[in-house]
Formats: C-alpha cells, structure tokens, sequence
C-alpha cells in the first residue's frame, strides 16, 4: 500500500452519486504541494479501494477514507470514555531469546525494509533496539553517522546525526552530512561504569565548543517518559563527558 | 568505517532496567504499542500494536496488572498493519 497517510493530497476522482455543480476536480486537489504528483489522479474508485484501501462505497457519498480512519478505529472501538493509558513499549528479546524483533539470529542484514526516516530534518532518539534499518547507522569516513532509506514515492534519501541541536526539539536531528553533519570520534570511556564491560564515548570533533562537553549523551524525558516509560523516545544531544549517559555506549 | 547499531547501556546502568540496553534512533521504531486501561477496572484492557515496517514481526505481550499477576501470549504482525487486542 505504502504510506499513503504521509501523501499530500489523494485525490477524488468523482463527487457523490448524484451530486449536481459541482467539477469533477477542484484547484486544491491538484496543484502547490512539493512532493510530487497527486496520488490517484484519473482512477476509478475500485482501483482507489484495490490499490490504497479507499472504500469505494464511501466515494459514492463523496468521502475518501484514507488508511488513518482505519487507525484510528483500532482505538476509538475499544477504548472507551475515561480509559487511562497504562506503561506498554515494545521492549528486547528478554534475556534467553536469540535475535531481535525484526533480525532472527540466522539473518545477516537488519530487516524492516527500507527506512523511510532517513530523511533532513528527523530527531534522532533512543529506544529499544529491534534490529532494523531505523537503527542501522554508517560511521563513514568522515566520522559521521550516516543512515540511507527512501522516501515515500522511493527517491533514495541519506543523512547524517547532526553537529548542533535542533531549535524546537531541542535534540539532535538528521540534517545534510554535507553542511551540517557532525563528524565523531569513538574513544574508551575514560570513567568506567563498571570493571567487566569497556564502554565509549563519542566526542563531536568539529565543532568549538569545549571537547569536555561534546560528548554523545542522553537527555531523558521529563516524567520518565509516561507511558512509554523512560526506554522509548529520550532524546539525543551532546554534552558533558563525565555523565553516565556519555560514558555507557 | 563500521555499519551496525550505536547502543547505549544508559538506562540499565542508571537506572538497573534488565534488556534496558537503547539504540540510536531515527524517528521511531517500526513496531510500537500502545496500552489502555478502562475506567471501569472489570472491563478489557485494549493493546494496540502498528508495524510500520516492510516485513512481518513475531512478539510477545507480556501484560502485567493491578495484582501484580502475569501473563504471556506470543504472536506476529504482517508488515504496514494494525492490530487490537483485548485482554
């Protein structure tokens, strides 16, 4: 199907049965969004239900209902008024299980697909580790760390962790490897966490800020992260070398 | 050069989380859940579980309640799908 949740616009091929006046395709259906072109221009409403799932006989009443209504009825249907959210995240194999989510332990590569969030402008968190190209980073020659996907009509896409925190996540992003790409070093913890493991730390190289505070460290969410608890979504920036979320990579 | 993951132990030093080990992220992962609880307590939690991925993923639900009591119950997701249990 792919995701037709992130098109701009899906187009209406006809209006309601019946419906008199009205054209057969407005302005606002065809032009001055970047992303290419409309999708499902000129098909008929059994192709738009057989190839993106939009029900057909809610075209006749001049509805296009696009794969999100379907998600959303996941948990409208059956969480109801006054329901609470409660701590769930899906977590690691626990300890005994070989592999990972998406990366059985005969499979060489990470799985998934292609990671369609390789894209400028992504915040870089961390969660738990599944295996997948999400997950899967280059550390280039440069000293970057560089992920690869495509987009959602399949152009490749490649960008790299960030040199500077983003102004409004306030976190590291996937900006262009080129102009704002940071460039790393992985060196020994100095501090250790603990005798049996060697952990390291990664030091951002170019950039003038004090090298004792450009370390790869992990800002965790306020409120330990609700529902998702404190593994899912904190955040990455740089900062002090000392820390423990800087010397436990 | 290297591929592979950047994983971090942060979490399971700071904080003793067992598998609390984390990957460097982009975005999101593919496979997430979500876990409601009714207003009225004798009613069915509802587990919603989305694959944004192109392959297929097994998993366990590993549900914990009020009491403290346990339950396990393995099963898989196909690739681009939503699915809702109620336990």
């Amino acid at each position: 199907m792919g995701n037709v949740c992130d098109a701009p616009l899906i187009a209406v091929p006809h209006r309601a049965k019946g419906a008199v006046s009205i054209p057969s395709q407005l302005n606002f259906e065809k032009v001055g969004h970047p992303f290419g072109p409309v999708i499902g221009d000129f098909k008929a409403p059994f192709v738009l239900q057989y190839d993106y799932g939009i029900p057909e006989k809610y075209l006749d009443l001049g509805i296009a209902v696009q794969p999100m209504y379907f998600y959303m009825g996941h948990i409208s249907r059956h969480v109801r008024p006054g329901a609470r959210p409660v701590h769930a995240i899906v977590g690691n194999s626990p300890v005994g299980v070989e592999g990972k989510t998406f990366m059985s332990v005969d499979q060489a590569t990470l799985g998934g697909g292609l990671n369609d969030l390789a894209r400028i402008g992504i915040e870089v968190t961390t969660w738990p580790c599944e295996g997948s190209t999400r997950q899967y980073w280059k550390y280039n020659e440069a000293g970057q760390f560089q992920v690869f996907g495509q987009d959602w009509l399949g152009n490749p896409t490649t960008s790299c962790l960030s040199i500077n925190t983003d102004q409004y996540f306030g976190g590291l992003t996937l900006e262009d490897c080129d102009a704002n790409g940071g460039m790393f070093a992985i060196k020994p913890s100095q501090n250790q966490v603990n005798s049996t493991v060697q952990y390291s730390q990664i030091v951002l190289q170019n950039s003038l800020s004090d090298p004792a505070h450009s370390c790869l460290m992990i800002q965790p969410l306020p409120g330990n992260g609700g529902a998702l608890g404190p593994l899912g979504g904190a955040q990455v920036l740089t900062g002090n070398c000392n820390s423990l979320s800087a010397v436990s990579f | 050069m290297h591929t592979g993951e950047v994983i971090s132990d942060f979490f399971k030093v700071s904080q003793g989380i067992e598998n609390g080990e984390t990957c460097l992220t982009t975005g999101w992962p593919f496979l997430q859940v979500g876990a409601f609880t009714p207003a009225d307590s004798s009613g069915d939690r509802t587990i919603v579980v989305l694959n944004e991925a192109n392959d297929a993923a097994n998993f366990s639900l590993n549900v914990v309640d009020s009491t403290g009591s346990k339950f396990s119950m393995k099963s898989s997701i196909p690739e681009h799908a939503i699915q809702t249990y109620t336990v």
